[in-house]
């Protein structure tokens, strides 16, 4: 695949890419077909002159027989055909040089945050479908892009391509539940989970379908691991080392946050405190409300909080650290080569140094070569006191300021006590220290609030 | 518990659902082994190790040939003529001059040692030399009565002036005679043998006085080693300079003792050892012409055996009978599915190139592998005495004209030196 010609390139991947759209086809083409299975499908408007009704699943077969016909020039292989079903290079071109961590980060957030105010639209099946076929077809347009498909046709990648689909579907899926839950309880009656609540046999209806699952799932593996080969390469040796450098999926995250934050802070203290805000949930979650069914109204807050922590400073941060960071740990758009060469204009400042140098104009506080050891920890803690100060301030302010400023958190705190609150109030800060923290770095290039480098202390 | 007895699916379906996916999981699974271990390039191996075989085979069968057979059993011949003939009378006498000589000193030394001469019938090595000279005279006159018939039948039954019978008379004659040569040769070596064997006795025991002068001065010497520490130790520890000038004394002792010292005890191995070698050396000058053909019989076998073991230890089965590890599994279990998976005998090459990289998997620069040499076998053999010329080279078609003589001048018949015609 590497240095190949485009012409090349293309003629290779034609026979995957049409039988990719050959599947999609079969996949709209059988939901168009239960579509016209469903008695209730209403026509959405009817043609005129000749008063043809076209409803949903007219709709689906002309986008499977569209399918089809995009199948069969992606079969052909030839450059001039298959420019037809490409993301046009300008577009390419644009969204790389669009494209940069700020504009990744915050384009999530911001997205999830209209998906979360048009969720009730947004989940409809049929919207959800159209959706899912448009980034389908996206992807699609996008494999004839070398780079693009170097990247996401890897072996290696190629299950994590999948796992964001399925991320995606499952997300879809409690999203509708819930969205369908919330307005089953503002209409008085059950939730869905409610109206099937009887007890089952373990065998069959437990065991036996997970026997079947594992059975399928096996098979499934194996004709995978078939098709799709692990690239070997050669055998490990210590003297050299992979550029890049990158950890398994399920440990991106944590290298991403290792960009921002000090090595004891992203890979022991921030983990820490996942996992131990994770334990206090029970503990400090006083809803009683939305136990053993999908519910985001009757949980706005905690929904909210676990789609941040999860789908935005997790998930987002693993397909960041899969596709879109390369050599030297660089950011490359999607379309863009991975150029071991590149050289992004960096710099990183500490706060104490904004405040010492570029506020008040004096150099940073240093202690004498000779002097004691407490002199220097003193000097040291003047130098970074700024940031000390404002992590103190922080964690303690904080919180009692969301209370005075924040009817909410004021309910919260009245409902929860001081020490919970305080608990919860802590687990929530420490969780947007990372967002803060990658703003800080975008913006003025904040490198540490403190930076003790000879204490080993980096925060 | 459950509100009913009935399942919440519907169970035959569940069923017909495990049934297909079981189906599919034992496909799957079938389709896994095979592409595991289908490779083409075990074909190539496999060919690989059947062409060497038939190649160790055809090697093997070169010493069968005419040429090969009749240069084994001239040097077969040569060693039974070798074994054969008389020792040399002034190696003989040597000998026995060397014995005595070691006897006496071996008598001086047993003045103040416990040695004994070493019990030789020179007499009986005299006779049994005089009757080796008579079988070996009679062997030499069988043998030249043999040659010479030998020659009468083979220059015989190239004369067609001889009727059958001659010829058969004068081949019986020359397998007779033969016989007669060779029974006579080999009583003649069987005397020799007997000749050789009691001379080797004589060695044995002067070798055996010998060590045992070692033995004897093996312990005085640990003696003086211990006596010279113990000066070390007395200068080491600043001791008085009597009791130094004692230690060195108890060394000077021990060294210069008269007949029991070290000096005396290595005079005496020494003289031993000298006599001995000197024995073996005469010994060896009279086995030499044996040896020699011994050696050249056993060359000529050597390269045989070599090919027999290699065709033994190449050859690759499922089963075989052998006393050591696996017993019963050959080389070949090792190719079966799934257990060729630890250590098969049929493996892929990967040669890594140190500088020569590319760029791979995760995008960074890794060393080149090749995986030719896993297919492409035996390249690097060449032609036996011709190190440029590959062993294994592509057929190639040749055409060949023959021109039919024409009808008006048929070839004419070659015959040999008698006449006689010859086969195509």
């Amino acid at each position: 695949m590497h240095g190949q010609s485009l012409d090349v390139f293309l003629s290779q991947i034609s026979g995957f890419l049409g039988s990719y759209y050959i599947f999609l086809a079969l996949m709209t083409g059988v939901a168009a077909y239960l579509l016209w299975q469903r008695a209730d499908s209403r026509p959405l408007f009817r043609l005129p002159g000749v008063d043809f009704p076209v409803t949903p699943a007219i709709v689906w077969l002309l986008v499977s027989l569209g399918f089809v016909l995009i199948a069969s020039l992606a079969y052909s292989g030839g450059p001039d055909v298959m420019a037809w079903i490409s993301i046009p290079t300008a577009v390419r071109a644009g969204i790389n040089w669009v494209m940069n961590p700020t504009i990744y980060t915050l384009g999530t957030l911001v997205l999830l945050g209209i998906a979360f105010l048009l969720r009730r639209f947004l989940v409809k099946p049929w919207v959800a479908w159209s959706l899912l076929n448009v980034a389908l077809l996206l992807m699609g347009m996008s494999m004839t892009d070398p780079n693009f498909f170097n990247i996401v046709g890897k072996p290696d990648n190629v299950p994590i391509v999948a796992m964001v689909f399925l991320l995606g579907f499952f997300t879809w899926l409690a999203a509708y539940r819930a969205v369908q839950n919330d307005d089953r309880l503002r209409q008085g009656l059950e939730p869905l989970e409610k109206l099937d609540s009887e007890k089952v046999l373990v065998w069959p209806d437990l065991v036996y379908t997970e026997l079947i699952c594992m059975v399928a799932l096996t098979a499934v593996l194996l004709f995978w691991a078939i098709a799709l080969q692990a690239p070997l390469e050669e055998p490990a040796s210590a003297v050299k080392t992979p550029n890049p450098s990158k950890a398994p999926w399920y440990f991106l995250g944590l290298q991403e946050m290792l960009v921002y934050y000090d090595p004891w802070m992203a890979g022991v203290v921030l983990p820490s405190m996942i996992i131990a805000g994770l334990m206090a949930i029970p503990y400090i979650d006083f809803n009683k409300q939305g136990n053993g069914y999908y519910t985001i109204d009757q949980r706005k807050f905690a929904y909210i909080m676990f789609q941040i922590g999860f789908l935005v400073l997790w998930v987002t941060l693993i397909v960041m650290g899969t596709f879109l960071r390369g050599p030297n740990w660089n950011f490359f758009g999607p379309y863009e080569i991975w150029d071991a060469h590149k050289v992004e204009a960096l710099n990183n400042v500490d706060l104490s140094e904004y405040f010492w140098v570029t506020l008040l104009g004096s150099s940073r506080p240093k202690a004498a070569d000779d002097a004691g050891e407490l002199t220097k920890i003193l000097v040291a803690l003047k130098r970074e006191s700024p940031g000390i100060i404002l992590v103190i301030g922080y964690f303690t302010m904080v919180p009692p300021l969301l209370v005075v400023l924040s009817k909410f958190f004021q309910n919260l705190f009245i409902r929860m006590g001081f020490i919970r609150y305080m608990v919860m109030a802590n687990l929530l800060l420490f969780m947007m220290l990372l967002p803060i923290k990658m703003l800080g770095r975008w913006t003025i290039n904040l490198k540490y609030f403190i930076s003790m480098p000879e204490y080993l202390l980096n925060f | 518990m459950p509100a009913t007895e009935s399942t919440w699916r519907n169970t035959k379906l569940l069923h017909h659902i495990f049934a297909v996916s079981g189906v599919v999981l034992t496909i799957s699974t079938i389709w896994m082994l095979y592409k595991d271990h289908v490779r083409s390039w075990k074909t190539y191996q496999s060919n690989a190790v059947n062409i060497d075989l038939k190649m160790t085979k055809m090697r093997q069968e070169q010493y069968e040939t005419g040429d090969a057979l009749v240069e084994h059993n001239r040097l077969a011949a040569a060693l039974v003529t070798a074994q054969a003939q008389p020792a040399p009378a002034e190696l003989l006498s040597q000998f026995q001059s060397q014995l005595e000589s070691l006897n006496k000193a071996i008598a001086e030394i047993s003045q103040h040692h416990a040695y004994s001469e070493i019990a030789v019938d020179f007499r009986y090595i005299e006779n049994t030399a005089r009757r080796l000279d008579e079988l070996a005279k009679a062997a030499q006159e069988k043998r030249q009565t043999a040659t010479a018939a030998i020659a009468a039948a083979d220059k015989a039954a190239g004369d067609s002036s001889l009727s059958a019978e001659d010829r058969t008379k004068l081949e019986d004659a020359a397998r007779k005679a033969d016989r007669e040569a060779t029974a006579a040769e080999e009583k003649a070596g069987a005397v020799r043998a007997e000749l050789i064997g009691y001379l080797q006795t004589a060695v044995a025991h002067a070798r055996a006085r010998e060590d045992k002068a070692l033995g004897i001065r093996k312990f005085k010497s640990a003696d003086v080693d211990a006596a010279k520490a113990n000066l070390d130790i007395a200068i080491r520890d600043n001791l008085s300079a009597a009791e130094r000038q004692n230690r060195e004394k108890d060394i000077q002792r021990l060294i210069e003792e008269p007949n029991k010292g070290l000096a005396a005890l290595t005079d005496v191995y020494q003289t031993l050892s000298a006599g001995r070698k000197r024995l073996e050396a005469t010994l060896k000058a009279i086995t030499a012409p044996v040896e020699k053909a011994k050696k050249a019989h056993e060359d000529s076998v050597a390269e045989l055996d070599r090919l027999r073991k290699q065709y033994a230890d190449d050859k690759e089965t499922y089963f075989q009978l052998s006393l050591q590890y696996p017993f019963v599994f050959g080389k070949k279990i090792t190719t079966l599915p799934i257990i060729d998976a630890f250590n098969s005998v049929w493996k892929i090459e990967n040669l890594w190139s140190e500088d020569l990289v590319h760029k791979y998997g995760s995008f960074s620069e890794v060393r080149r592998f090749d995986r030719c040499t896993t297919c492409h076998q035996s390249m690097q053999k060449s032609q036996p005495g011709a190190p440029t010329e590959p062993l294994y080279v592509r057929d190639k078609e040749f055409l060949v004209t023959l021109t039919p003589p024409p009808k008006d001048a048929p070839p004419v018949p070659r015959r040999d030196a008698y006449g006689k015609p010859l086969p195509l």
